[in-house]
């Protein structure tokens, strides 16, 4: 595992638009190599719009500043190219729905075949042998059926799993992930964040994770980054930042949290 | 024992017919399976289960929305399949829905106070004044205040228009809420003050509440019986307490076992920079 310079490094990144406050200010934070960081904030705190950003798909009228480095490549400033270098090959995107991430038009094989022709270069029957490998990795079972079949067919558990065996495809270096399991039900919220970890683990990808859910950062988070109004209130290693929370906002969730969790009936 | 209860299924059975393919015969799938279910004034009873599992048709079936293919749907012991659509609608009423997505269930063209007034104007006989001191009241009792009264649901946020359904439910004097997910869409820091209003209007007004959900911890907060539905069957039924002490049904533990915590496990810290 390589340790010199972490993975993705942001430093008093900004995301501003004309006339308006800024989506996102002074950000700075890394994720190292191999690492789950889990970024954390409520409705409008800017979560998403990081993510976009990242991958240069940010509203059209933002402007980042500051500077945001992917590999020792500088972003802030860089060229449609250099986004269309990374997008999807080195840097991959895990929506919230899975059905709306899907071309419902396409059977399941064929977005994923394609997936292996535009980043791999392989032939379509070369691409679909993998395809249906990267399914059974996701714990997919009967892929040979599923490449066969339409977005809707598949349950929204496997919709997320196929989906999640499409964003690696392409063996990406840092997964981006928004609220990948927010759609989903508990278990299959527990089963898609234990092979999350697993990828990690066994590809040594780094995964940045949005999510407002705080029982889901302790699943799986190394570090945690809380984001609120598009500007980091805390940073610190999960364990420590849940057990010993240095702001009132992470306070204030925790506590939220916690009454939901811990209130004893009867009392 | 003082009378039926309020809310009641008999067997209920629901089918939904679709087609697989274009040449294949229709296929139906059976989505709920004989369900039994008893809600007693003022009693708080949780409907549990995943997405598929049947908890929304549930919901439509126990007040007619759907027609079940078996079965019976009863409110206060009075079976729905043989009213008049007149008298349906008197039965209805005594039971009020809170949904999931808060603002789509608001109508976007109607200000919060036209929101809230509606159910009164549909009842009839109530002055403009009238009308409006009982929106009023019923608007502060879930901490909105006059000066929501001309917004419209698309200025409120989430958890605003969340307490503006709940008002609007409360307005009609129900016996009994059925929450269907009311808190699924809204921020962790806005669910715990949702489920807490929820349970302090179902106290003050001893109302009975169905909180459909798939949130546990949820139901735990707010439920004193539990009833677990598994692909339109019910597994389990029983006391909050004995559900989360004893689970019996291998998917009750199952959907235990994945809930998520803050406090959950330490996990080894595997980070490389």
């Amino acid at each position: 595992m390589q340790t010199e310079t972490p993975l993705l490094q942001l430093q008093g990144y900004s995301l501003l638009r004309a006339g308006a406050a800024p989506v996102l200010q002074d950000l700075s934070f890394h994720v190292g190599r191999g690492e789950i960081l889990g970024v954390v904030g409520e409705s409008g705190s800017g979560k998403s719009q990081l993510l976009l950003s990242l991958l240069g798909i940010a509203m059209r009228d933002a402007r980042a500043t500051g500077s945001c480095l992917f590999d020792g490549v500088q972003l802030v400033g860089a060229a449609e190219l250099v986004y269309g270098s990374l997008r999807g090959r080195r840097i991959a995107m895990l929506f919230q729905d899975p059905l709306l991430s899907w071309n419902p038009y396409l059977t399941i094989g064929r977005q994923l075949a394609e997936v292996l022709q535009v980043h791999r270069g392989l032939s379509r029957r070369a691409a679909e042998a993998i395809a249906a490998e990267a399914l059974t990795s996701v714990g997919l079972a009967d892929t040979r059926r599923l490449l066969h079949q339409y977005p809707h067919e598949l349950s929204g558990g496997m919709r997320q799993r196929a989906m999640l065996a499409m964003a690696v495809l392409a063996e990406p270096d840092l997964l981006l992930a928004d609220e990948p399991t927010t759609a989903l039900d508990a278990t299959t919220q527990i089963a898609i964040l234990d092979l999350l970890a697993r990828l990690r683990r066994e590809r040594g990808m780094s995964v940045l994770l949005v999510t407002h859910d705080l029982g889901v950062v302790a699943r799986v988070a190394d570090r945690v980054v809380v984001m609120r109004n598009g500007r980091i209130v805390e940073q610190g290693a999960t364990a420590g930042l849940l057990r010993h929370p240095a702001s009132d906002y992470a306070r204030e969730l925790l506590a939220a949290a916690r009454q939901i969790e811990h209130t004893e009936r009867g009392t | 024992m003082n009378g039926p209860p309020l809310l009641e299924a008999r067997d209920l059975c629901v089918r939904h017919v679709r087609r697989a393919g274009w040449l294949s015969r229709p296929a139906t799938t059976e989505v709920l399976r004989g369900v039994n279910l008893q809600l007693a004034a003022g009693e708080k009873l949780a409907v549990v289960g995943e997405s598929g599992s049947g908890k929304s048709t549930l919901v439509r079936a126990l007040l007619r929305l759907i027609r079940p293919h078996a079965g019976q749907a009863l409110i206060a012991g009075a079976d729905l399949a043989i009213l008049t659509p007149a008298e349906l609608r008197v039965q209805r009423r005594r039971v009020q829905l809170v949904f999931q997505d808060p603002v789509a269930s608001l109508n976007p063209a109607m200000t919060v106070g036209q929101i809230v007034a509606e159910p009164l104007r549909a009842e009839g006989g109530h002055s403009v004044e009238a009308r409006r001191q009982q929106v009023l009241t019923q608007l502060a009792a879930v901490g909105i205040g006059a000066d929501f009264l001309a917004r419209r649901p698309q200025q409120l946020s989430g958890g605003q228009a969340q307490r503006v359904a709940l008002a609007r439910a409360l307005i009609a004097r129900p016996e009994a809420l059925i929450c269907d997910e009311p808190v699924s869409a809204l921020d962790m820091s806005l669910r715990a003050q949702v489920l807490q209003l929820l349970a302090d209007q179902c106290r003050t007004r001893k109302l009975a509440m169905l909180f459909v959900t798939h949130d546990l911890a949820a139901a735990r907060l707010l439920c004193d019986r539990v009833l677990v539905l598994c692909r339109g069957e019910v597994v389990e039924v029983a006391t909050t307490t004995e559900l989360f002490a004893r689970p019996r049904h291998a998917y009750t533990r199952a959907l235990l076992d994945s809930m998520l915590s803050v406090d959950g496990p330490a996990r080894a810290i595997s980070s490389s920079s």
